[in-house]
């Protein structure tokens, strides 16, 4: 391994791999400005929810969380949130490569919120010291960001844009999508490199993208219990069904492993042995191998009881559990410090079966201000937590405080690190606007950036 | 000698690529790269036993048959360093130790250090002396530390730096001292460190 003359950004053979699948230039441009302003759009977490540490509220607004909150009396309204994010791409100068400005870690922190506008990303060391000594391998930062490459680091993102209306109890929608899931496991003798030195190091990473579009049907029903039975409440039950396409997918594994050779007696040679087996899989509309088929589901129950203090909602998902099946053409990469071989494994079927399943608990109390003695004052509290079964586990608290047209919110929650929110709304007539201040854990490091979201509101 | 330099920084240019790939890539962000030599050389490389005469003894390293000493020419480009990396330097610091262990006297005396051009046929000439530091006396059967420190940079030293950064070059250690008795001594490196320093945002376009 030597270092490239020309760049010290590392061209991975992934990427190679996929630039030969590309499609052109500009529509590849295309596709990505577009996810870049429509991803905090189709954003489950909108301003208000920012600004209340990501607490998604049970009740009407919930259903893509949760089925059965349709059938839940009220309304739910809907949001679009504004694309912050791409906002610092005209306004900050290190996402250009070219730019006296450019810095790859607050790019990438910047693009994994596109829906915040951070006023501090992360920023890269302002030197990284590189050590060889009896220890072995030690890498260290100095300034910027504290950069944490000791522990796995992951990333999921998700676009989503359900469009759709009611026919009666039965809902209809088309939900464009996109996921992209990321995860870097150190191994062991990785994260002493970064902690005094070592003669080896291993790592892990997994990454996979894919986008389709689903044909969502859905109802949502009060089940028949008296609700003399539930002190005045009522339960209900939703569930969607969904039929997808799949239109591209690429996914990369990684094992990749570099030891200090050492003599029989123990004494570094100063060699260094390395090795590495990937196996990257594309295919789809555009990249050969036809679309990837499948279908999903999500269930829910939902239960509102009216109580002393308010409406008190509550509900249970399981969502995203399903099939999909690809056609992907497979390549394996093996090479150690000796040799390399790419075997290509021609197309192959892949059949994912409950990918990414959530599992989801929520409880909200909402109390209106015309139940309130004075004041006009009108409250939110609300909780959430959600448990990806593949990994990753998220909980919000929020709570919003109403007054006349005014909201003002505040919340906490922990998803990929403790995240904090304090937000403020308007509304006038069926359209509001929404701003929120919250934190965004910043990949790869310990930092927490601040970022400003905007959300318009319409329906309540 | 010539093998082991290469495998290490072998090693050092595998890390520099792994620490630029995991530090990300940023204007800001120079790299510095520190390595002690000594555990990646074996024992005939670290130790030796140098014999002297009576009077003022003058010991250049490496050891020449030829006549003025060329010194150790070094290629960085075969080390594994690409040219570009080796151009772009901005600072370079060495340090380095040895015990010496006398069997007669030796008063105080000098090391220096010596970096010339690849194309010089005497590494020893005054003007490619970029460093220099008092030895001890160092008494019969005792062993004695003699250190010397190198720093190259644009201000420090920019001559040396530039002969560094065109990547080939030659390097040469010279020990002077004086002697009451003939005798020899026993030798060991124990320090051997060497730090070079990148710009920053380097290999960015």
């Amino acid at each position: 391994m030597r270092v490239r003359g020309s760049s010290s950004c590392i061209t991975m053979p992934f990427a190679r791999r996929l630039a030969a699948h590309a499609p052109p230039g500009p529509l590849l441009a295309a596709a990505l400005l577009t996810a870049v302003l429509l991803a905090p759009a189709a954003s489950a977490q909108d301003a208000r929810s920012l600004g209340m540490g990501g607490v998604t509220v049970a009740g009407p607004g919930a259903t893509s969380v949760n089925p059965a909150f349709a059938a839940v009396p009220g309304s739910g309204g809907s949001s679009l949130t504004l694309p912050m994010g791409a906002l610092s791409a005209l306004t900050r100068d290190y996402w250009d490569p070219y730019g006296p400005g450019f810095d790859a870690l607050s790019t990438l922190d910047q693009a994994s919120a596109l829906g915040l506008y951070l006023l501090d990303p992360a920023v890269s060391p302002y030197r990284v010291t590189v050590g060889v000594d009896a220890a072995g391998l030690s890498v260290g930062f100095e300034g910027g960001s504290t950069m944490d490459l000791a522990r796995p680091a992951s990333y999921d993102g998700g676009l989503e844009l359900p469009i759709g209306g009611s026919l009666g109890p039965v809902r209809l929608g088309v939900r464009p999508f996109a996921t992209v899931h990321v995860r870097f496991d150190p191994g062991s003798d990785l994260k002493r490199v970064f902690a005094g030195g070592s003669t080896s190091a291993s790592a892990d990473l997994t990454a996979d993208a894919e986008a389709g579009v689903a044909l969502d049907v859905g109802t949502a029903l009060p089940l028949p219990v008296p609700s003399s039975a539930l002190g005045g409440g009522r339960l209900y039950a939703g569930v969607r069904a969904s039929a997808v396409a799949g239109l591209e997918k690429a996914s990369l594994s990684v094992h990749g492993t570099a030891q200090a050779e050492q003599d029989s007696n123990g004494n570094l040679t100063g060699n260094v042995l390395y090795g590495y087996n990937a196996l990257t899989s594309v295919g789809g509309v555009l990249t050969g191998g036809g679309p990837g088929y499948g279908g999903q589901a999500a269930l829910g129950f939902a239960a509102s009881f009216p109580t002393a203090a308010g409406t008190l909602t509550t509900g249970v998902s399981v969502r995203h559990l399903g099939v999909m099946v690809w056609n992907l053409d497979q390549v394996r990469m093996q090479g150690d410090q000796s040799s390399s071989s790419n075997s290509d494994l021609g197309y192959a079927r892949q059949v994912e079966v409950a990918d990414h399943v959530h599992v989801a608990a929520q409880v909200a109390l909402d109390r209106p201000p015309e139940t309130l003695d004075a004041g006009g004052l009108g409250l939110v509290v609300a909780a959430d937590g959600d448990l990806d079964l593949s990994g990753g586990l998220a909980a919000h608290a929020g709570a919003e405080a109403r007054l006349g047209i005014f909201a003002f919110r505040a919340g906490l929650g922990y998803q990929d690190g403790l995240r904090l929110g304090v937000g403020a709304g308007v509304r006038a007539g069926p359209v509001g606007f929404d701003v929120a201040l919250a934190t965004h854990p910043s990949p790869l490091t310990d930092h927490r950036a601040f970022g400003v979201a905007a959300s318009v509101a319409f329906g309540f | 000698m010539r093998q082991r330099p290469a495998r290490t920084l072998a090693v050092v240019a595998s890390l520099v690529t792994v620490a630029t790939l995991v530090a990300g890539c940023s204007r800001h962000t120079a790299l510095t790269v520190e390595a002690d030599l000594v555990p990646f050389m074996s024992a005939s490389e670290t130790q030796a036993t140098i014999s002297y005469g009576t009077g003022t003894a003058d010991v250049q390293l490496p050891f020449s048959n030829a006549t003025p000493n060329p010194g150790e020419a070094v290629d960085l480009t075969q080390l594994g360093v690409p040219a570009d990396a080796a151009a772009a330097i901005t600072a370079f610091d060495l340090d380095l130790a040895a015990s010496v262990t006398p069997t007669t006297a030796i008063g105080a005396g000098t090391v220096s250090i010596y970096l010339a051009g690849a194309s010089a046929s005497d590494a020893f000439q005054p003007q490619y002396r970029v460093a220099q530091k008092q030895t001890p006396a160092m008494p019969a059967g005792q062993a004695t530390t003699v250190d010397a420190t190198l720093k190259l940079d644009s201000q420090a030293n920019p001559g040396a730096l530039k002969r560094l950064q065109s990547g080939s070059f030659r390097i040469g250690i010279e020990l002077q001292a004086s002697a009451g008795a003939a005798g020899s001594a026993d030798v060991a490196l124990t320090r051997l460190r060497v730090s070079l320093s990148l710009p920053h945002g380097w290999g960015l376009p």
